[in-house]
């Protein structure tokens, strides 16, 4: 984070306890999300309420092949119970995709809800229905990582620049580590959004200001 | 020096993508890209695109080389093969997806004549296999497809991406099949096939504008990979390989 000049971030992983230590100690630095496993079927839910009343976490992060999950409707009435932020890993197949993503969302309105990756960056139609969804529906909110400067500008053109927000999906041993040095990855993924030449005001909502908003984090 | 071998001009008729001549020569100037190919959107419009693309490249032949769309289902296909070659253009786009190429494999064979005849190299204008057409053939139709013309006209270059089924026992079996990176996105397969396959066949494309090109260059310098190859990547394989057609 710091060599790309990162703030902060929202981490999630599916050993919560993992990611609690990490917050708890760099509290001005992460922003803690639950990660939600519908294998452990109803015990899923109660993990994520359990967090969410216990140490207050805001958000709830949803792994691949997991937005199809039995279990999913119950989590969104728990994310509508405790407001939380719902987060969707999102790509082009039939169990992550934007469609998905866009009924489970029509279907709890009040629930804010972001498709992350934007429906995965390898496949420009899962790119552009991303936006399609947000379009239809406006508690839908699109994260950038893999995604294209091309589909990124049409969000931002079509929703607008405060219901989208920068990702990196970086990890320990993921695609960061594939290149030369510490925060080159978090570079380009950054550039994705900074060769568009945005407005100052979009640029920096995209890169933290939509995010702050929805945490209620002063940025 | 830096060649991008996939930059498309024109608009996509199914996907709301489009690009304009000067946009094109905009970022090259911007980024330094020395040359770039230049391909028109897949089309049923065939002739149309391609005098599009043949024009652009006239007024700038130092800095770009054309392609021409074909799709082998047209009566008229091999005439255009030679109708685009001698408008000037120096390579043929071939679109799996919209134009159905592997259910067609006698007709895109047949194809392969006039392009070998008029050294024009062939590029399958796919990013990922495993959606669209692919997804709805299986992964078998490309490989085999590939494996067949690679095998019947070794004269022909043929340019995939480096997500082809496959892959590197093609490249291993082949010495006619290069890689287009396809941006960003592709980059991390390029680099891997750079390593594992050898990084003398693999070259920058950054199917723009889908892609940006100044995220796939900027990928490729600073992924990890050798310097030397870094600059094989981004310039000096395709001037090497397809340095004739300049």
């Amino acid at each position: 984070m710091d060599p790309a000049g990162i703030d902060m971030a929202c981490v999630f992983g599916n050993d919560n306890e993992y990611v609690a230590e990490a917050a708890k100690k760099f509290p001005d630095r992460y922003i803690p999300f639950v990660y939600f496993d519908p294998r452990y079927e109803e015990v899923a839910v109660e993990t994520v309420e359990k967090y969410a009343t216990e140490l207050g976490w805001k958000g709830v992060k949803v792994g691949h092949q997991h937005a199809v999950a039995r279990f999913m409707y119950p989590l969104m009435e728990k994310a509508e119970e405790h407001g939380l932020l719902v987060v969707i890993h999102s790509d082009h197949s039939i169990r992550n995709h934007p469609y998905i993503i866009g009924d489970i969302a029509n279907s709890f309105p009040k629930v804010k809800t972001v498709i992350l990756h934007m429906g995965g960056g390898t496949c420009f139609d899962s790119e552009l229905l991303s936006t399609k969804m947000a379009e239809k529906n406006p508690n839908i909110y699109l994260e950038t990582c893999y995604s294209n400067p091309y589909a990124i500008k049409q969000a931002v053109e079509t929703i607008g620049a405060d219901r989208v927000m920068f990702g990196s999906d970086d990890s320990n041993g993921g695609y960061g580590s594939r290149f030369e040095k510490p925060g080159q990855y978090q570079d380009l993924m950054l550039d994705a959004v900074r060769v568009i030449g945005l407005p100052k005001d979009q640029e920096e909502a995209i890169l933290g200001g939509t995010i702050a908003n929805l945490m209620g984090i002063d940025a | 020096m830096i060649i991008d071998i996939h930059a498309h001009l024109g608009h996509h008729p199914l996907q709301d993508f489009k690009q304009e001549p000067e946009d094109i020569l905009a970022v090259m100037e911007k980024y330094e890209i020395s040359r770039s190919f230049i391909l028109p959107f897949p089309s049923m419009k065939i002739k149309t695109v391609n005098d599009s693309v043949a024009a652009f490249v006239k007024k700038h032949p130092g800095k770009l080389t054309g392609f021409a769309v074909i799709d082998p289902a047209a009566d008229d296909a091999l005439e255009e093969v030679e109708r685009i070659a001698g408008l000037g253009l120096k390579g043929v786009m071939l679109d799996p997806e919209f134009h159905g190429v592997f259910r067609r494999q006698a007709k895109v064979e047949a194809l392969m004549v006039p392009c070998m005849d008029n050294g024009l190299p062939v590029l399958f204008n796919t990013l990922n296999i495993e959606v669209g057409e692919g997804s709805r053939m299986g992964r078998e139709p490309y490989y085999n497809g590939l494996n067949s013309l690679a095998f019947k006209f070794p004269e022909v270059r043929f340019v995939v991406s480096p997500f082809w089924p496959r892959i590197r026992d093609l490249m291993r079996q082949y010495q006619n099949i290069f890689i287009d990176s396809g941006g960003r996105n592709g980059i991390s397969g390029a680099v891997r096939l750079a390593v594992e396959v050898g990084p003398t066949r693999v070259c920058f494309g950054s199917e723009s504008p889908q892609n940006h090109p100044a995220l796939g260059v900027k990928a490729i310098r600073t992924m990890k990979l050798s310097p030397v190859y870094r600059e094989l990547l981004l310039g000096k394989n395709a001037k090497r390989i397809f340095g004739d057609l300049f």
